[in-house]
């Protein structure tokens, strides 16, 4: 069966891109524009891994983290983060609010396929 | 009212269902401590398990470790196969197909006094 | 599956981001203490910057960088927000703009210059050439790693699974598992979801030890992890000594990894320069890794509530929206035309019927075909806001040109109006704004003489009203002075000297090519483009424009605009032979002209509503019918603005859906009809210009008035 992850991203064409490449490697992909989204994405779907913006209005990518973690059905799913060199301080709270890993942009599609693999297995 | 009297057998049968991983864990870790409290022998039914992970694993081990110690004993009503012998095998606990047995294995095999 | 090219979704995004950028700033320049704002600002760079990377904007990224980098450390508080930077941003971000839509006409002398300004003031890292060393000659030879780890507890239920990073070590090479289960504590203790079992590996691969550290790459930081070379001159016998030494291996388990070992490389002979000296392998791999700082109290998320809701609300209908080509909308919109068309004509066919059942399915596609109609120019229907955005630039750019302090206020930001109608009013406004600043408002010393307050006041703001919106540009300047604008229209021969003529008259010469009473041509106004095109601009799109002036106290200009350009709900007359559309939302009244009231006003074309005296227009004369006049000719009374004025026609059809379709322009200059309207009979029906009708009707109200 198809894992599905769900992409949270306010970008609009980062969550295209995400999409694009995922979907083409078989995963089903959903989406949200924000953290609060994603939460009631991530509430309302059963999600094999979540992928998540760091920088978003409203709910940023370690809230939702944090909220996540906070779900049983959450325990031990990864969730992943996108994130820059610059943001190396929101990485940490990233992690010490449970963040599985970290992809680092701009990255090439082959790169998301690869720690999306790493992490769910192949 | 009569009381209605489990078989041993069947009392000390835990099937464990559906997915037994890290999200399932503290159930499945509740549920083999009242198993090792209130009996003298239990055996872990997993043959219906649709997902096996670490978690699992390390739980049973655990739960053996806590049986040897109160004196009791703990084992698989079957042979690990599917997942779990998967699982089993990554982690190596058990040696891969044609690879040779790895120690501890006997006890997830049921291969010899285990 | 309808896939958008992400470049494209990229660069839309970037201009929302942009506008977000330039908003911020220009409320930062204001409260430069609000950190939401900063936070907004630094975000569209991150995303700019991020996005930009991924999808081929490269120069976009390397020049967001550092801005993003100067915003960064104002979030920090390491660099102190001050007007200069909020200027360097905003030219920063016209410059990442002009990347964006067009890369190969940037000015990249001007994007050096920026970034130059900005480490003037921020001391931002100057562009580094990174040194890429020429890698190392590939060096195949298997080297044997003992690697020991322990996991952080916290492993699984953060969403890595050990089992998985135990599979990459054996992609790397030949790996023996063992599974280090002493540390498992009784079931009691056991915390369920934590992870109580280490692994020793023996690992024999190619790769060097970075690529074993890099398995662990994500969990690094918090386990502990040995990987520790064997022996150099570990032989085959020392790796099964070692294998043994694990205790846990089985003899059986030795012989099968030595055998698989003799078929590969012989451990012992490589070149020992190709190994990385071992405390290497203890360094980070990852450079950020070097780059993490203690967590620093950064800008709370949540400051600023009001900012925070409007932002928040305009994500929300981003998100809840979906872009679709204006060429799309505009075939769905001549579709929904079309259908309006032969749905009236329907309804003719329908009413000429005796079959009930026609009737009241033509009634049913009526309806539909309405909401249609109304749903369809919803979709068209954007807020005024987006445009009124971009003003807030203009005002700030002019108010440091001309050393004036100006404060804009809007007001009806969330007025709609057709997407068309709002791209075609940008260079009206900013003309209008532009006027208002530049000639309307004092200079600081003339408001101090004024006594007024030295902010100069810009008043911008959107109403509804019926099928028109009310768009009004009100400043609190000196206002008009009709003593200049009446002599130098008699400079200009545009008004006979001495003539009497009303403030509106007056002010509407303004609007005549060549007027301009700016004493000297500043770089802003003045300079050609002027009120006349305005004025043509706001007519083509079939609005009309008002200014009124109180000396020593401000200007207000105001625009009317229709709701939309493609339908309107009509009064269709008939003048002779001839169909007319009237646009219903013009039209006050219908009355009978009774044979005396006719006959009465023959001399003076004025009619007497309720006390109050319309002047009114026989459209017959006015198109020259031939035909002979009906017996009980109506007056509609139709008003524009406050004026209203009262056509003579043959016979009111009845209301009309009326899809505009303008004239060849053969006819555009014919200025009594904004356009034509096919019928439901498929003749074709004029649309009256009513600003024009009125205007002409009053004019001739005058004339007579003076003549007599």
């Amino acid at each position: 069966m198809a894992k599905t992850i769900l992409t949270v991203d306010d970008s609009a064409s980062m969550r295209q891109m995400i999409k694009l490449t995922l979907s083409g490697a078989g995963y089903n992909v959903i989406e949200a524009g924000d953290g609060t989204q994603g939460l009631s994405t991530a509430r309302g779907n059963a999600v094999d891994m979540v992928l998540t913006d760091l920088n978003m209005p409203g709910m940023d990518g370690v809230q939702l983290i944090r909220e996540l973690r906070k779900l049983s059905t959450y325990t031990g799913v990864p969730i992943v983060l996108l994130t820059t060199e610059s943001d190396a301080e929101r990485k940490q709270q990233a992690k010490a609010a449970g963040a599985t890993g970290w992809i680092t942009k701009p990255f090439q599609p082959e790169q998301l396929l690869s720690v999306t693999r790493k992490v769910l297995g192949q | 009212m009569p009381e209605i009297v489990m078989p041993e057998s069947v009392a000390n049968h835990h099937a464990l269902v559906g997915p037994l991983t890290v999200r399932t864990a503290t159930q499945i870790h509740a549920r083999l401590l009242e198993a090792i409290r209130s009996q003298p022998s239990i055996s872990i039914d997993c043959s219906a398990a649709t997902e096996v992970d670490l978690s699992f694993i390390q739980l049973v081990l655990a739960a053996r470790n806590s049986a040897e110690a109160a004196g009791k004993s703990l084992s698989l009503a079957a042979p690990a196969s599917g997942a779990l012998l998967e699982r089993l095998s990554q982690a190596g606990l058990v040696g891969r197909a044609h690879a040779p047995p790895v120690a501890g294995q006997a006890f997830w095999l049921q291969q010899g006094d285990a | 599956m309808n896939v958008a090219d992400p470049k494209e979704i990229f660069q839309q995004e970037a201009q929302d981001l942009l506008v977000q950028l330039e908003n911020a700033l220009l409320d930062l320049e204001h409260t430069p203490h609000d950190s939401a704002l900063v936070d907004t600002a630094f975000r569209a760079l991150h995303t700019i910057k991020g996005s930009g990377s991924m999808f081929g904007f490269e120069a976009v990224a390397a020049f967001t960088h550092h801005v993003e980098t100067a915003f960064d450390k104002v979030r920090q508080g390491t660099v102190q927000l001050n007007r200069e930077l909020i200027m360097i941003g905003l030219r920063a971000r016209d410059h990442m703009r002009q990347l964006i839509e067009d890369p190969d006409a940037a000015d990249i002398a001007d994007g050096e210059a920026i970034l130059a300004a900005l480490s003037r003031v921020v001391a931002v890292d100057q562009p580094q050439v990174t040194v890429v060393s020429p890698p190392l000659a590939p060096v195949v030879s298997t080297v044997t790693w003992r690697v020991r780890m322990r996991f952080p507890r916290d492993v699984m239920a953060t969403g890595t699974n050990p089992l998985l990073l135990l599979d990459e070590l054996r992609d790397l090479g030949e790996a023996h598992v063992t599974a280090l289960t002493d540390d498992i504590p009784l079931l009691e203790e056991l915390d369920p979801t934590a992870c109580h079992i280490g692994w020793e590996i023996v690992l024999s691969t190619s790769q060097p030890a970075t690529a074993i550290e890099d398995v662990f790459l994500f969990v690094r930081d918090d386990m502990s992890l040995d990987i520790e070379r064997v022996d150099d001159s570990a032989s085959v016998g020392g790796l099964s000594d070692i294998l043994a030494s694990l205790g846990e291996v089985g003899a059986e388990a030795v012989l099968t990894a030595l055998a698989d070992k003799a078929e590969q490389e012989p451990v012992g002979e490589f070149p020992a320069d190709a190994i990385p000296a071992q405390p290497e392998m203890n360094m980070p791999a990852q450079p950020e890794k070097a780059a993490i700082v203690p967590a620093k109290a950064s800008a709370p998320a949540t400051a600023d509530a009001p900012h925070q809701k409007r932002e928040g609300s305009a994500k929300a209908s981003a998100n809840s929206s979906v872009r679709v080509p204006a060429e799309r909308l505009n075939e769905l919109m001549d579709r929904v035309g079309e259908l309006v068309i032969a749905q009236s004509r329907l309804r003719q066919i329908a009413a000429n019927s005796n079959d009930q059942q026609v009737k009241s399915v033509a009634e049913e596609v009526e309806r539909l075909v309405l909401e249609l109609r109304d749903t369809t120019m919803g979709i068209r229907m954007v807020p005024i806001g987006s445009l009124f955005g971009r003003f807030r630039r203009v005002v700030h750019d002019l108010s440091q040109d001309l050393g004036k302090q100006v404060e804009l206020t809007m007001e009806g930001e969330e007025t709609e109006l057709d997407k068309t109608v709002i791209e075609q009013l940008n260079d009206p406004l900013v003309h209008l704004i532009r006027n208002a600043i530049d000639h309307g408002l004092e200079d600081p010393t003339g408001r101090a003489a004024a006594g007024k307050s030295q902010m100069g006041r810009i008043d911008l703001s959107a109403r509804h009203a019926g099928t028109e919106v009310l768009i009004s540009i009100k400043d609190d300047g000196r206002g008009l002075s009709r003593e200049r604008i009446r002599a130098r229209a008699e400079e200009r021969g545009l008004l006979a000297p001495g003539a009497v003529v009303s403030d509106s008259e007056l002010f509407q010469i303004l609007f005549q090519p060549g007027f301009s009473t700016a004493a000297q041509v500043t770089s802003l106004s003045g300079r050609g483009v002027g009120m006349d095109v305005v004025k043509r601009t706001i007519e083509g799109l079939r609005g009309t424009i008002d200014l009124s002036s109180v000396a020593g106290q401000g200007s207000e200009v105001t625009l009317r605009l229709p709701l939309t350009l493609a339908i309107i709900d009509g009064l269709l007359v008939r003048v002779g032979h001839g169909s007319y559309v009237l646009p219903l939302g013009a039209v006050e009244e219908c009355v009978e002209l009774s044979e005396e009231e006719d006959a009465r006003s023959r001399g003076r074309s004025f009619l007497n509503i309720r006390g109050e005296l319309v002047p009114f227009l026989r459209l017959r004369e006015l198109f020259g019918a031939k035909t002979p006049p009906d017996r009980f000719q109506k007056i509609v009374v139709v008003s524009s603005g406050d004026l209203k004025v009262g056509l003579v026609v043959d016979q009111v059809i009845g209301d009309h859906q009326t899809v505009i379709k303008s004239l060849s322009k053969l006819h555009a200059d014919i200025e009594m009809f904004s356009g034509a309207t096919i019928l439901g009979n498929g003749g074709v029906a004029l649309i009256l210009d009513i600003a024009h009708l009125v205007a002409f009707g009053q004019a001739k109200e005058e004339q007579l008035r003076i003549a007599q």
